[in-house]
């Protein structure tokens, strides 16, 4: 369901200026050749973020590290701001007081949205600010250019769930909250289209 | 429950008490301007003529500072929201916002308010403490 009645393009990828928030920008510079793997690989191997017994955030310790990378292309295929935030929602999973940490629940289901996206995104994947909300709730923030794109992602399925975007006279909350919906939105975020 | 208003020309102060409620550049994010469940009157803030900034912020278990607003711009926004101190508040520099919904009631109400908010806040302070850092 949305709210307003405008909504961004779904379009390519097209280089252009990073985010105002996002650190190091949506661009990765490096050249590594590696010859590991063949293809995008999950950033979380052999994780069942829905059903792993204990934290998860010690789970998906250094998981994080490297961004996923191709052979054949002989470059990454995803951003290091996707690491960076993966790495910012880590820490939070193992913040000490209860209320302080997003919810198994929140933190599975945001990897995984957050996951889908990059594999679209590949080195356009902007750094999110990310900071624990309401009911144990996960919130990501992208901004630039006036536009700005958030994902709440509640603490349990009693919670909602929600993408909300808004730039120069428009604004929306979808609660189709997917991979894909995200990537297009952070596209349109990064880069107006 | 009672409640007064506060002056249109009064500051209120928001504390910072989560990293990412400001920015790496130290801007105010929308993530602060979020209700949470204990803000049962409203968006809790502190009245600027009325506190000890240095022990207030330090009074928390971490906090990254504070962001500052004018009662009468929040009030200009003309969105329903206002500035006022619970009658039965035992603290008379702790005042709240009301007028912004949960995020899980109203996420595009909630989301909006938090943006207009934001547009309207400064940076009053970006000092991490801790609690009892000094003794």
């Amino acid at each position: 369901m949305s709210t307003a009645t405008m909504g961004p393009a779904v379009s390519g990828i097209p280089r252009g200026k990073g985010p105002r928030t996002g650190g190091s920008g949506p661009l990765l510079a490096e050249k590594t050749v590696l010859a590991a793997h063949t293809e995008l690989e999950p950033p979380f191997p052999g994780v069942d973020v829905l059903s792993s017994q204990g934290s998860l955030a010690d789970s998906l310790q250094g998981t994080w590290e490297q961004p996923c990378r191709s052979a054949a292309a002989s470059e990454p295929l995803t951003s290091r701001d996707y690491a960076a935030t993966v790495q910012l929602i880590t820490e939070l999973g193992r913040e000490d007081e209860e209320e302080d940490r997003p919810s198994e629940f929140a933190l599975g289901r945001t990897l995984s949205v957050l996951e889908q996206a990059a594999r679209e995104l590949r080195l356009s994947f902007p750094l999110a600010i990310v900071a624990v909300g309401p009911h144990r709730s996960l919130r990501l923030l992208w901004s630039s250019e006036g536009r700005e794109v958030r994902l709440v992602v509640g603490g349990s399925t009693a919670n909602k769930t929600y993408l909300y975007w808004e730039g120069p006279g428009q604004r929306c909350v979808d609660y189709s909250v997917d991979g894909a919906r995200l990537a297009s939105l952070l596209r349109w975020t990064l880069h107006g289209i | 429950m009672p409640i007064i208003p506060i002056p249109c020309q009064e500051i209120v102060l928001r504390a910072i008490l989560r990293r990412g409620w400001v920015d790496e550049n130290a801007r105010i994010t929308a993530h602060a301007f979020i209700r949470w469940p204990k803000d049962n009157d409203g968006l809790s803030v502190n009245l600027r003529s009325k506190t000890d900034v240095e022990s207030w912020l330090s009074s928390f278990k971490k906090s990254y500072g504070a962001a500052s607003l004018h009662c009468g711009r929040i009030r200009d926004l003309g969105l329903g929201l206002d500035v006022v101190q619970m009658e039965a508040d035992e603290q008379p520099e702790h005042a709240v916002i009301t007028g912004l919904p949960y995020q899980d009631d109203d996420p595009y109400g909630a989301e909006r308010l938090a943006s207009e908010l934001v547009k309207i806040a400064r940076v009053f302070d970006t000092t991490k403490r801790t609690k009892n850092q000094y003794q």
